[in-house]
């Protein structure tokens, strides 16, 4: 076998030793997205009776618009992923590394050589973006849901263009990042950017607009946002930064630490001969405390991630385990999921509600709702009429039902608390903790963190080192 | 015809920036008056007592560092005042991971060496050749990423043999090289010198400069104490003559330093060194016949073949005297 590799074909590589294998990856990768979308798009259906759908509805509904929609935001997650764990090989840390120094020597050209890097990262986040596309909307067509393609063009530009930003801009970042950690995290941050933008420019706002995504050139339009323009000229300005700043790194050697090899016992200073004013060298402090805050932060994260995800799923056992006449009480509040929409609008179907557990002598006002047993069966109902008795109704009867029917008469020994609020994203978590996908999530996962912790930190330390 | 330079590297009283501070003491440079003179195909090998020291001079050599007085030419051509820049005349290599990881090793040279206009079956055949004569073959197709650093350090030193680069800086003083890879880098050392450019090597091992380096240079406390051929080095300084194998052989050095007046005796373990007492060449000959009168019969008695360890630590002992 002869090998002849160009810049660019080892490029479209990336971070694996064949081309065929880093097309297959990529390829596996588009695939794993589509099907990821797929799942998640699911998911999400078991939580349609909860705030979701009131708060994104854009990916609860029944249409090709929900499933690309929610592909599109997951092929940035994945990708913001993907450049993390392959900075090394995506970006411009190899120039630190001084590889295009012996590149150069050897008679590379450095503009031939980011025009190629540039090129070949786009082509690879082109390709696996519009293959994972593909294969989303072929497995929707399974659902039998109506196809409608004007908006799916719109969709694939605003995908695309959130990717494309977030390559260039963490290429850039890339050029300034002195460790590959650094690097890493401003990947993350290019992210967080890019997100923040699209909040602040009113992205959002068009592109979860299914009727406004049928036309295609409502995403250029200034007057409803002007993120387009901000990203075209972040690209831009990005891409020269890139070309400029890569040329002028690419002219030097880039020294590694000497801190290794300098006498435990001396210091090493710089004297001005004519001023003769001392500069400290070496950078064992500085690296010392830098790898002391990755430790830190990791480790920090890891048991706050851990523990929050044991303490909540604590918390849904102990709700899920509440039975009549033996409600889970937290500090005199009895929390509830409320599973119907007999109290809408007060209590949303889904929503955790939190109850303040009374006794039989605390006054209950017309007008409160109040959770009380009867026949062994719980019940939540607004107080319409007081006295020695309490009646209670329900304030949402579903069409087509009798006005007055589940009106009841409650004894106070068998009030066991009265409304006091309700928290709707928890009462959505709630529930999607109970979907095997959320039992794996909090479940699963901080076990297999906790089992694992160790090898994370080594890891992460290595890293940093 | 293109002139080529003969003086590849000229240091006029070099002294470095940089300063050691110990506790209240002056502050000491950390190089100081260095004066070297290095040729074309020639093979260095930097040596001393602190890796810094070595590092950093190779660091000013290469024109990644800056010096605060003295003179540095190099090819000929002067000193490029802004530091760091890549000079085409000088393959500074000092981090091994230049190296793709996602590479096999015949894979990145032959990447690396795309640019030439040669043809690329003949190329790759050469390359392979190469990397099999210097003894590496069992490398030639395994990933980069599996490389100790030491390897990787060769490898890119195969890749600066192939280059343009008139000078080759190889600045590794801290590695640890295991025999085949000394052997590897001696013998790139000769195809370098072969094409006519000149190696720099750093390192505190003896034999790599023994089996590798046609110059050496001694460094000690920021000075310089040694610059020759490596040939001289140990002709110079390493004095033992005759080392003797034998069970008694410390219970005969009394009775041997009355028969041998004109040389040193010391004993180690199972061993005794006989050293000349001057520089002067001695007669192999004489010794042996006196240590045969005296009766003494050795397991074994073998002429010093003078390496560049023992001339290495005679040239410290006398330093520090």
């Amino acid at each position: 076998m002869i090998y002849k590799n160009s810049y660019f074909k080892k490029e479209l590589r990336q971070a694996y030793m064949g081309n065929k294998i880093s097309t297959n990856r990529k390829i596996g990768s588009a695939l794993f997205l589509g099907l990821v979308s797929f799942a998640l798009y699911f998911v999400f259906q078991t939580l349609q009776k909860s705030v979701l759908s009131d708060v994104v509805p854009e990916i609860m509904q029944a249409s090709y618009f929900s499933t690309v929609y929610l592909y599109i935001h997951i092929a940035v997650v994945f990708n913001i992923i993907y450049f993390i764990v392959y900075y090394d090989y995506l970006f411009f840390s190899e120039i630190r590394k001084n590889s295009w120094y012996l590149l150069i020597q050897m008679g590379y050209q450095p503009v031939i050589m980011f025009f190629s890097k540039f090129f070949a990262l786009m082509y690879s986040v082109l390709l696996i973006y519009s293959v994972g596309f593909v294969v989303t909307i072929i497995l929707t067509f399974f659902l039998k849901y109506t196809f409608i393609v004007s908006y799916l063009p719109t969709l694939y530009l605003v995908g695309l263009g959130d990717l494309l930003l977030i390559t260039i801009i963490s290429m850039t970042f890339s050029l300034y990042a002195k460790t590959v950690i650094n690097g890493r995290y401003w990947t993350f941050f290019s992210a967080v950017l890019i997100f923040v933008l699209k909040i602040t420019l009113g992205e959002y706002a068009v592109i979860s607009n299914r009727v406004l995504m049928q036309n295609f050139f409502t995403l250029f339009n200034l007057k409803l946002s002007l993120y387009w323009l901000f990203g075209v000229g972040i690209m831009i300005v990005c891409c020269l930064i890139c070309l400029v700043q890569s040329k002028n790194l690419a002219k030097y050697y880039n020294l590694p630490s000497d801190a290794a090899i300098t006498p435990a016992n001396m210091i090493l200073v710089e004297i001005d001969s004519k001023t003769g004013k001392h500069k400290l060298l070496g950078s064992k402090i500085k690296e010392g405390w830098r790898s002391r805050i990755v430790d830190t932060v990791t480790t920090l994260f890891l048991i706050v991630f851990i523990c929050a995800a044991l303490a909540f799923n604590l918390f849904v056992i102990l709700i899920n385990a509440s039975t009549p006449g033996q409600e889970v009480t937290i500090r005199g509040v009895i929390p509830f999921v409320f599973s119907t929409s007999t109290m809408e609008p007060e209590i949303m179907i889904n929503d955790l509600a939190y109850f303040q557990k009374v006794d039989v002598q605390y006054p209950i006002e017309k007008g409160q709702i109040i959770l009380f047993e009867q026949n062994n069966v719980l019940y939540v109902e607004r107080v319409i009429k007081t006295g020695n008795q309490l009646t209670v109704d329900i304030d949402n009867y579903p069409p087509m039902s009798q006005i007055g029917a589940m009106k009841k008469t409650v004894t106070r020994p068998e009030v066991h608390g009265i409304y006091r609020g309700r928290n709707r994203w928890l009462g959505a978590l709630i529930l999607f903790a109970n979907t095997i996908v959320g039992r794996l999530l909090f479940l699963l996962v901080p076990a297999v963190l906790l089992f694992y912790q160790g090898k994370i930190y080594k890891f992460f330390k290595k890293d940093n080192q | 015809m293109e002139h080529v330079p003969e003086r590849v590297v000229v240091m006029e009283g070099l002294s470095s920036v940089e300063h050691f501070l110990v506790g209240e003491e002056r502050p000491r440079r950390v190089l100081d008056d260095i004066t070297l003179l290095i040729k074309r195909a020639e093979a260095w090998g930097i040596n001393g007592t602190s890796l810094f020291e070595i590092k950093l001079l190779l660091e000013i050599m290469a024109n990644i560092r800056p010096y605060d007085r003295g003179k540095c030419v190099l090819i000929e051509r002067g000193m490029m005042r802004l530091k760091r820049v890549i000079l085409k005349h000088v393959f500074y290599i000092g981090s091994p991971n230049m190296l793709y990881n996602n590479m096999n090793v015949l894979e990145f040279l032959m990447f690396a060496t795309a640019r030439f206009k040669i043809n690329r079956v003949v190329l790759q055949e050469q390359i392979f050749e190469l990397i099999i004569s210097i003894g590496l073959g069992h490398l030639s197709l395994m990933p980069n990423q599996m490389l100790t650093k030491e390897e990787k350090a060769v490898i890119t030193l195969i890749a600066a043999a192939y280059s343009d680069s008139l000078m080759i800086v190889f600045n590794f003083p801290e590695y640890v090289w295991d025999e085949v890879l000394i052997n590897a880098i001696a013998k790139i050392t000769s195809f370098i010198r072969e094409r006519g450019k000149t190696l720099m090597l750093a390192t505190q091992n003896c034999l790599l400069i023994e089996k590798a380096c046609s110059h050496a240079a001694i460094m000690k406390d920021g000075r310089l104490i040694y610059s020759g051929t490596v040939e001289n080095f140990r002709l110079k300084f390493d004095r033992v003559e005759v080392i003797i194998q034998d069970k008694a052989a410390h219970a005969m050095t009394e009775k041997l330093a009355l028969l041998l007046p004109d040389y040193k005796l010391d004993s180690k373990d199972e061993s005794l060194l006989i050293s000349s007492k001057d520089s002067e060449a001695s007669d192999h000959g004489a010794i042996y016949k006196k240590i045969v009168e005296s009766g003494f019969t050795p397991d074994s008695m073998e002429i010093n073949p003078k390496t560049v360890q023992n001339a290495y630590e005679e040239l410290m002992r006398q330093d520090d005297l």
